[in-house]
Order: structure tokens, then sequence, then C-alpha cells
């Protein structure tokens, strides 16, 4: 050992040391570094994936699959509930760096935000008195009562622009009140809160009807909004959902707020 | 004839020897791989594909459970607000179709919604129905109340079912038993309506038909009742029975794809392992041969060069040596032979150049007539002489000699000259004592360590070895060759050079030409002989 001539120079010696400690502790990957907390935007109030509980904390499905998902991710999360177009206002400015409210993907929301996979898949139903069809005869000259900004009323356009006279509402619930009041004939909207609305006493006059999409088709599909360019967030993201689905975290959030088993 | 000993170049024995391994390399490489690259492929599929569906497929069969529970409780339970609950999460479960997306669910499924809608629309029909019957019951109980005031006959035991809350009503059989049971009872009142018919009492014939109208209705409700009941449990058994379908379905074959999948892997890796064994075990072997080779194709030839050419260098002969296989060492070992020939010759002539020179150093210090030293020789000793070291110098001059050319000619002047250097010679008895030929026809004889005493001897001795030569010399006052002699002595300590006696003894010898020649001069006295 001591005829190596490496330990008779020194200069050698400390680089080679360094090159070893280089090769043996790598420097810490970025997202362990992370130690501000991820900001997460749900919606305020859309039972059963997001409302406030009697605490006044915010609870329902998506927030449990946010700190789920945060604890897989091992990052601190601060949940920011809003409505659901100030949810796409403020990732747009960059406010944000998650948006857990169920979204689904269309090119609009491409130019400002990332999608991770999808989280759940979800039905579009119909809701309205016993009697609703959703045929173009039947459909003529009703009002037909949409959430703006999402999915459904994008579906509202697609398939009953010219039939029928669209309302579109800001707010689930003011929708919901206005088919209570009998101002509408029908509403669109997405099945899981659909359901929640069906089983309370207020919808207990209403019946339920499918949409006539096909099963495979991405419109039923909801996904995680990333902020645009994080990267090693969206794989974080993915990966995430992939863990909790298999650790049972996610059937845990799912089973306390759906009456099934969602995937 | 012996067989050609068949040589390989150096290049092609190199080739030949790491192509073997590059091969094992190659093989190994390859078939280890392959089975990696299929060993990835099966943990991906069961990562990615297999996994998933498993759970996928557990999550279905909780799904099936859940709305067959559902339905069933929308078929069984007497509670309206439960079985409508009930109800929405079956249809959404429906509507949801979280059972996935293959064609064989999706047609099970479609042969399902219309009979659970139809269950749905009996349930409904069921409870309304059921409500109509209690208020048929009620307005039936008032006739009869009326009919029994006027009759007096009071039935007993009419058996009241109110409300879809008791179970036990529900079935055909209860249903159908307690009509019946309920007709029964009724019996004595129906009997007495009949018999009043002929009364022509006008009340009591308007109660008696509000009474058979109301036992009518009942009695429809009833039989519809019993027709939806038997309707309903068709319905729930031939749903349940396409449940049992769906759960068919969703028994797995992933799983026994995965384990499968596992034994495969395990099979290629313990492959892998025995090709790894064996590929280590070929590679030893491989290695171990090529360096045989290289050792007795390589190495030892060129050890055998190298000792062999020591022993050229050592001036030894080289015995002759084995072939060797490689082509470019066998060139050199075939130099060689040639090799020590030539070396030999060079040193040969490195010896005969060295005794050249040897003589031709000393014929430059020789005289070349009379083989003594010459002057050269001379200032050489003088180059290596000791000063205080005694030392005793004669100059010695022919006397008369060019008398003796004049008469007898050079050449015999020559003979002279040569004659009287032997005799000098001859005179010199030390064997540290040198003769000269300084000049034409002068002497210097040079006799270390001698004293005055001594060289004055040795001068007498060589002016009688002279004249005992008796060499005719009719010039010569004595009739013969004489020689006169200068002596100069150097004693010990004394600082003269030799160059200095030279000249002290010089002028010895012109005292001694001009004191009658034939005479011995000392350099520090007067002439000494006289003859």
């Amino acid at each position: 050992m001591f005829r190596f001539p490496v330990l008779r120079r020194p200069r050698m010696m400390t680089l080679a040391l360094c090159l070893m400690s280089a090769v043996c502790f790598p420097a810490p990957s970025s997202a362990e570094a992370q130690g501000a907390p991820l900001r997460v935007g749900v919606e305020n109030d859309y039972p059963p994936f997001s409302f406030p509980d009697e605490n006044g904390r915010q609870s329902g499905f998506d927030p449990a699959v946010a700190k789920a998902l945060c604890q897989a991710m091992e990052s601190p999360c601060e949940i920011l509930p809003l409505p659901f177009e100030e949810l796409l206002n403020a990732m747009r400015e960059g406010k944000l760096d998650l948006i857990i409210a169920g979204l689904g993907v269309n090119e609009e929301r491409r130019a400002y935000m990332d999608f991770s996979e999808s989280y759940y898949h979800s039905r579009t139903i119909y809701i309205g008195l016993p009697g609703i069809q959703a045929s173009p005869d039947w459909m003529k000259d009703k009002r037909l009562g949409a959430q703006s900004g999402t999915l459904q009323a994008v579906i509202a356009e697609r398939l009953w622009k010219d039939t029928t006279e669209i309302v579109l509402f800001r707010d689930y619930d003011e929708m919901l009140d206005a088919l209570c009041a009998g101002r509408l004939d029908l509403v669109i909207s997405d099945g899981l809160p659909g359901y929640e609305f069906l089983r309370e006493t207020r919808g207990a006059a209403f019946i339920m009807q499918e949409t006539e999409l096909p099963l495979n088709d991405e419109i039923n599909d909801a996904h995680i909004g990333v902020r645009q360019g994080a990267h090693e967030l969206l794989k974080a993201v993915n990966q995430g959902i992939r863990d909790i689905k298999l650790n049972g975290e996610y059937d845990r959030a799912a089973r306390r707020y759906f009456p099934f088993s969602i995937h | 004839m012996a067989k050609k000993f068949r040589h390989i170049s150096i290049h092609r024995f190199s080739l030949f020897l790491a192509l073997p391994i590059l091969t094992l390399f190659g093989l190994v490489f390859w078939f280890v791989f392959r089975d990696l690259e299929s060993i990835r492929t099966l943990a991906y599929a069961t990562g990615r594909k297999y996994l998933p569906r498993i759970l996928a497929k557990q999550q279905l069969l909780i799904n099936i459970e859940n709305l067959r529970r559902s339905i069933s409780l929308v078929y069984y339970s007497g509670d309206r607000l439960a079985a409508r609950n009930a109800g929405i999460t079956a249809q959404a479960l429906i509507v949801e179709s979280v059972f996935g997306e293959s064609a064989e669910f999706s047609a099970v499924m479609e042969r399902l919604k219309p009979d659970f809608r139809r269950l749905l629309e009996l349930q409904t029909q069921l409870c309304d129905a059921e409500g109509r019957l209690l208020d048929q019951e009620i307005a039936l109980s008032g006739a009869l109340g009326r009919l029994a005031l006027r009759s007096g006959i009071l039935p007993e035991r009419i058996h009241a079912h109110w409300a879809c809350l008791s179970p036990d009503s529900r079935s055909p059989q209860n249903r159908a038993q307690t009509y019946a049971d309920m007709e029964n009872a009724l019996a004595p009142l129906i009997g007495f309506c009949a018999d009043a018919a002929g009364t022509g009492n006008a009340d009591l014939l308007a109660d008696c038909r509000g009474f058979q109208e109301s036992l009518h209705e009942v009695g429809q409700s009833q039989r519809f009742l019993i027709d939806v009941d038997a309707e309903s449990k068709l319905l729930w058994e031939q749903i349940d029975s396409r449940l049992r379908e769906l759960s068919d379905y969703a028994s797995t074959s992933e799983a026994a794809q995965i384990v499968h999948s596992m034994n495969h892997i395990e099979e290629e890796t313990s492959r892998i392992q025995r090709l790894f064994l064996a590929a280590g075990v070929m590679l030893l072997l491989a290695l171990a041969g090529t360096i045989i080779l290289i050792h007795r194709h390589i190495l030892r030839p060129l050890a055998m060069t190298s000792r062999a050419l020591d022993s050229i260098r050592s001036g030894r002969r080289v015995s002759p040596l084995p072939q060797a296989r490689t082509l470019e060492l066998q060139n050199i070992l075939d130099i060689l032979p040639a090799l020590t020939v030539y070396m030999e010759e060079l040193n040969a002539r490195s010896g005969r150049l060295e005794r050249e020179r040897d003589q031709y150093a000393d014929l430059s210090l020789r005289d070349a007539l009379t083989g003594i030293g010459n002057r050269r020789a001379l200032e050489t000793v003088l180059a290596s002489d000791m000063p205080g070291t005694p030392l005793g110098l004669l100059m010695l001059d022919l006397d008369l000699f060019k008398s003796y050319n004049d008469i007898f000619g050079h050449q015999q002047g020559d003979i002279a000259l040569k004659a009287v250097a032997g005799a000098m010679k001859n005179a010199m008895l030390r064997s540290s004592d040198m003769a000269f030929r300084y000049g034409g026809e002068e002497f210097t004889a040079l006799l270390l360590n001698a004293d005055r005493a001594a060289a004055l001897t040795v001068a007498r001795r060589v002016m009688d070895s002279v004249r005992s030569l008796g060499l005719p010399h009719p010039s010569s006052p004595t009739g013969i060759i004489t020689v006169s002699i200068g002596v100069a002595c150097r004693m010990p300590g004394e600082k003269l050079s030799i160059q200095e006696l030279l000249t002290l003894a010089d002028q010895a010898l012109y005292r001694s030409k001009k004191s009658g020649r034939n005479t011995i001069t000392m350099s520090n006295g007067e002439p000494e002989e006289k003859d």
C-alpha cells in the first residue's frame, strides 16, 4: 500500500477522495430538498368531493386524496378551497401547485397547466323529475342547467346547443336550488355529486338518467392539474396516485364518501 | 524428410488468442442480454399490467357484491327510504359502469338494466299499491262497521296488515293466505248481504253494496300486489343470476399469469446463474490456455533470445536454439548465429587493430636505423620524470663522423652508427638504463638512480665498448672510431629537470670535444680521460 505513488502526492489524494465522496454520497434529490408546502387547490363546496364539514374544515374526497397523495410524496400540503373558476384562474396566475377538483383534460386548460394521470372516472348524468328523456324531441325548448367551466357544460354545448336552452351557473348548489325550485327542467351533472343530491331529502323527488357517451371516452376521466413546467412534481404526483391506489389509502378515502368503490 | 515446422505470424497469433475469448464474451452477453430483456418485460408486465388488473378485478368483485346488496335491499326492504337510497346506489353503480369495459361485461349489464329498471318501477308501484290497499282496507272497515251495526254480526279475527313495513306480508303466499283468511272471516257478513238482497231495505242494500265494492277493491289490490310480488321475485332471481355471471367473469386469469411470469423469471434467473458459472469456468480455462500459449510461443523464445544475446556479449558461443512457432521471433532467433560470427570477427579485428596500433606507437618512438629510442622517445621520458630522483645523463657524440662519411660513404656511416649504438647498449647493464639517438651522430643515455661514480663507470664502459669495436677511421688520431662523452648527474633532492641536465651534459660534451675528443667530461669538472 505504501508503494502507491498517489499517497505521496497530497493533491491527487484530495482529488481522489472528492471523487469517491461524490460517488458515494450523491447530492440530495430536489424533491427531498423541497421544504415549502405544496399549494393544493380544491373546490370549496361540491359534496361529496369537497365541502366544509361542521367544524369548518374542508372535507371530502378531494381533500382526502390530497392528504394521502402528499403523504405518499413525502411533502407537506396546504389545502386552499376556492370556487371552481377561481381555481383555474389561480393556476393560470401561478398561485397553485396542484388542483385536485376532478379536472377533465382539454386543450384550453393545457395552455396553462399540465395534467396527471386519471385519479378517478365519473360519468355524466341528467337529473330531473320522473319522465325526463335525453332525446331531441323531448329536450326541445326545455331548460337544461349546467355548472360553468365544467366538462358537463362542454357536453351540454356539444349535444344540446341547438335544441335546448342551456342555463349556466357558477355554483353547483345554485344550480340544484334552481332545479328544486322548478326553474329548470333538468340538469346535467357529474355523477358522483348527483347521487349525493338524489339521496338527500330535497332530491327525493328526482331521478337520474344516463348520458349516451361511450364508456372509454376520456371525457369521463378526472385528472389532477399540475403547475406547468414542474416535471419533477408531475412525475411524483403520478407515482403518488399509483402508490395510494396500491396501498389502500385511495380506497379508504373513497369508502368514506362514496357508496361504492370508484377508481 | 522431416515435417516442415510451421510458423505463425505474431498478429495472427494474437488474433487466434483473442478470438475464443471474444466469442465467449459475445455468446454470454447475447444470452444474458436476451434473458434479462425478457425478465424486464415480464417484470414490467407484472407491475404495470397484471397487478393493476388484479386490483381492478378485486374492485370489480366488491362492486358486484355492492350492487347485489343494493338491489336486494331494493327488493326486500320495507323501509322506503333505505330502499330508495339502495336504488340510487345501484343505479349509480350501473351508470358508472365500474365493472370494467370488456364486451362480456357490457353485454350482461345491458341485459340487467331493463330488469332492474322494471324492478324499481314495480317497487314504486308496490309501495303505492300498499298505500292504496291501506286506504281501501280502512274504507272496508268503515263499511264493515256500518254493516256490523245493522246485522249485529261482528266478524272475528280480521287480520289487519297495514304497511310495507312488515316484511312477512310481502310473500305471495302470505298475501293469498291473508286474503283467504279475510274472506273466511267475513263470510257471515257476505251471507247476510246475500240474504238482504231480497229485503228491499234501501239503506241496507246501499251498505251491502258499499261493503261488497270495498271488499272487491281490496281483493283486486291484493291480487295486484301478489302479481307485483311474483314479478319482482322473478326479476330479482334473474338479476341475481346475472350478477353471479358477472362474478364469474371477474375471476382473474391475471393471478395465474403472474404466477406463470414469476416462475418464468425464476427459471431465467437460475439459467443466467448457471450460464455465468459456466462462462466463468470457461473464461478461466480460456485465460489459462491463453497464458500458456503466450508463455510458450512468445515469452520463452524471448527469454532464449535474451540469454543468447548475453552469451554473445560475453563472447561465448551460442548453442543451437529450438524452433519458435512465432514467425517474427523465429526471425530473431535465426539472426543470432550470424550475430555470433559477426561478433567474433569484430573482436578479432579489434584485437588486430589494437596490436597494429601498439606496433605503430612503438615504431613512432623507435629510431629506424639503430633500433634504439629516438628523440621523441626521450621527450616522452622527460614527461614522466620525477625531479629529485637521482639520475645520470650521458651525451655521446661520434668523433669526426663527417669525415668518416666523406671517406667511406653514408652507407658505411650508417653501419658505424648502428655498431656504436649496439656497443652503447652492451655497456648499459641495468634494465632501467635507456639509450636514445639524439641526433645524426649524437646519442644519449639515461641512467636512473645512478650517482656520479656509477655514471662515470658506465661512461668508461661505453668508451671501452666503442673502442673495442675497432672500426677503422683514417681521419681519427686513434685510427678507430671513438666517441666523446659529456656526463651530467642529478643528485637526490636536486631540482634539476632532465632538460637542464641535457644542457649540462651538452656543455660537458663540448668541453670533451674541445679537449681533444675521445674523452669523458663530467659536467662540473675538468675533462677526465685522455687517450
